[in-house]
């Protein structure tokens, strides 16, 4: 990846002055420098060689009325796994079930609710379902 | 080992003076600022959508739209009719008629562990029409809003100066309020409010001196919020008053 960099800048000027025949050797990276560079940093929500949760409970701060909560429950309802959602302003939680076959990426449903403006205090996988957990939390209060 | 828990102590007392700060900070602002406005607590909607309000009384009527580029910007348009005091005598009233572009920015959110607080500017521009401003004048109008709220506390006020020609007017409000029990998400929550507001407007006239008028009056008020809408009923100075929001 180091190297790949080291010699992305480079390869760019060369690019720029018509050289672009002098690289052929390394054709294959010539080819989609641009592909290179979005190495998979990012944690994929579905198909990692390590799947993620198929339930996780985000405790958030700031979330207090449920005009707030309403913006977190849109952008987390139209990510392509989210199958259920429970949201509790008192407990401060936002629940998320994800679609049978499919898991969910903690790390894309925090950086949904810090997007939304919120703070993400903790994210947790959830052994239970989101049904579940809203019927514990029901019968609690 | 003791130099390394005493550093660590050392990190945990700066971290709990820094946040009493942010919290003494997001109580006080609402406080400070404790004044006028649009009624409404939220002047946006989250990123993506559009809000509608409305606000009528005797009088006065506004309605007003934007459409969240961003979490923290709005663009939008604002009608509203309402009545001055008129400079030929007590109880004169002259009509006014704004139609204006609006900007609506959250300045800053603090996200705090039961509670949230924001500090939000809300900007218009556009042109007034009515009695006594000698033809169609251009507005403009900054506006600074704050709120603090809990599930069931609410503490908001803002001070809101609008100026045309050389018409002239300041309001601020302050409102305190509580909600009488905790709701499920999907359920409407009802809220107690009491809103003190002020209003100070300059009157030009003619060969005179501008008419100085100023009213300070007490609204208590019923809000039902849902997560897509609220309304708000209440009365002040005899006569009734209806504000409501919508996220379509």
């Amino acid at each position: 990846m180091k190297t790949q960099k080291l010699f992305h800048t480079p390869v760019v000027l060369l690019r720029s002055l018509g050289l672009t025949a002098l690289l052929a050797g390394a054709g294959w990276w010539l080819a989609a420098p641009a592909a290179h560079a979005q190495t998979p940093t990012q944690p994929s929500t579905t198909q990692t060689a390590q799947p993620g949760p198929s339930a996780v409970k985000l405790t958030v701060n700031g979330m207090v009325c449920a005009f707030c909560a309403q913006g977190i429950e849109t952008r987390v309802k139209k990510m392509p796994e989210t199958a259920d959602l429970y949201i509790n302003l008192k407990q401060k939680v936002v629940a998320v079930q994800a679609k049978p076959g499919q898991n969910l990426s903690l790390d894309k449903l925090k950086a949904e609710v810090v997007e939304a403006g919120y703070e993400v205090l903790r994210a947790e996988p959830m052994t239970q379902t989101v049904a579940q957990l809203r019927e514990q939390m029901r019968g609690r209060q | 080992m003791h130099m390394c828990s005493a550093l660590f102590v050392r990190a945990g007392a700066a971290w709990r003076r820094r946040l009493a700060r942010q919290q003494a900070l997001a109580w006080a602002l609402p406080l400070l600022l404790g004044a006028a406005a649009p009624a409404w607590s939220l002047p946006m909607a989250s990123q993506g959508h559009w809000m509608v309000m409305g606000d009528a009384e005797s009088g006065a009527r506004e309605l007003s739209a934007n459409y969240a580029l961003t979490s923290h910007d709005a663009f939008g348009i604002s009608t509203a009719r309402f009545q001055s005091p008129a400079h030929g005598g007590a109880g004169m009233r002259s009509s006014r008629e704004l139609a204006a572009l609006t900007y609506a920015r959250l300045l800053h959110r603090w996200n705090l562990p039961h509670a949230q607080a924001n500090l939000w500017f809300v900007g218009q521009a556009g042109r007034l029409e009515g009695e006594g401003l000698g033809g169609p004048r251009t507005v403009l109008s900054p506006t600074l809003l704050a709120d603090w709220e809990t599930t069931r506390l609410y503490v908001g006020g803002g001070l809101e100066a609008m100026r045309a020609g050389s018409w002239r007017r300041q309001s601020g409000h302050a409102r305190v309020g509580f909600s009488f029990y905790e709701v499920e998400y999907e359920e409407t929550q009802p809220w107690l409010l009491l809103e003190v507001r002020r209003d100070r407007e300059r009157i030009p006239r003619p060969g005179a001196a501008p008419h100085e008028a100023a009213k300070t009056e007490v609204m208590p008020m019923v809000r039902f919020i849902n997560r897509r809408w609220f309304l708000e009923l209440g009365a002040r100075s005899g006569t009734g008053h209806v504000s409501f929001m919508w996220v379509p």
